[in-house]
């Protein structure tokens, strides 16, 4: 097997992976399967310029992000949004009740800033490290750090699971 | 002392709260990553298999 041909088999590895990041920054499961469709375009084509033995997950992950704001970028130029139709539904409160409901936990995710969501899924469940999620996001390690403690105190204030740890910034046991 | 006692149970809530939504974000990010990749993606990379490696 050339090479080339062990590039491509490791990109099809990642595409869970960047399916469930792209759902994470989209919010919407056709638009984040088109992010990642776009995502795995341009990689393809670059293949050539990936550099083995670094971390494919890590660029893979970067060119979705980019393709991500860029297109919202553009979006925004496009439409203004006045009445806040683009930015994310907030949906009802969810009760906490012992056994956090799937359903409940999604809406409540859904309702973090797009940073936080973001930051949240690469460290709590893509398993980077906050040196490598930094990179991905262009941002200081602290700063990344900063976004997961924010988005697990919203989350915890949104499902009510505890009203005076929403308002505490906590230690971050994820890793 | 129940000061104490009060602060322990506080610390004891916040490290379960922490492990509830921990467990909730793997879960919901594995749900995701377990989902059969769509159609429209599967065509997508069988075409590029089968034009091969752009250099």
């Amino acid at each position: 097997m050339s090479d080339s041909d062990l590039r491509q088999e490791e990109l099809v590895s990642h595409i869970p992976a960047l399916r469930a990041f792209a759902r994470s920054l989209a919010n919407d499961a056709s638009h984040a399967d088109d992010l990642v469709q776009e995502t795995v375009l341009k990689a393809w084509s670059n293949l050539g310029s990936y550099t083995d033995g670094t971390n494919m997950r890590a660029w893979l992950f970067t060119i979705l992000r980019n393709t991500f704001y860029s297109e919202f970028r553009k979006l925004r130029r496009e439409v203004e949004d006045v009445d806040g139709k683009i930015a994310a539904q907030v949906p009802d409160k969810a009760a906490q009740d012992g056994v956090m409901d799937m359903r409940d936990f999604e809406r409540a995710f859904a309702q973090l800033a797009a940073d936080q969501r973001e930051a949240l899924t690469l460290v709590g469940a893509s398993g980077l490290t906050y040196e490598e999620a930094a990179e991905i996001c262009g941002c200081a390690v602290g700063t990344v750090k900063s976004r997961v403690n924010r988005a697990r105190a919203r989350l915890a204030e949104i499902l009510g699971t505890d009203q005076d740890a929403a308002k505490s910034e906590q230690p971050v046991s994820v890793s | 002392m129940s000061h104490d006692t009060s602060n322990q149970d506080s610390r004891q809530n916040l490290r379960d709260q922490d492990d509830v939504i921990s467990q909730s974000i793997k879960r919901a990010y594995d749900q995701i990553a377990e989902e059969p990749i769509p159609d429209s993606l599967q065509s997508l990379l069988d075409r590029l298999k089968q034009e091969g490696p752009r250099q």
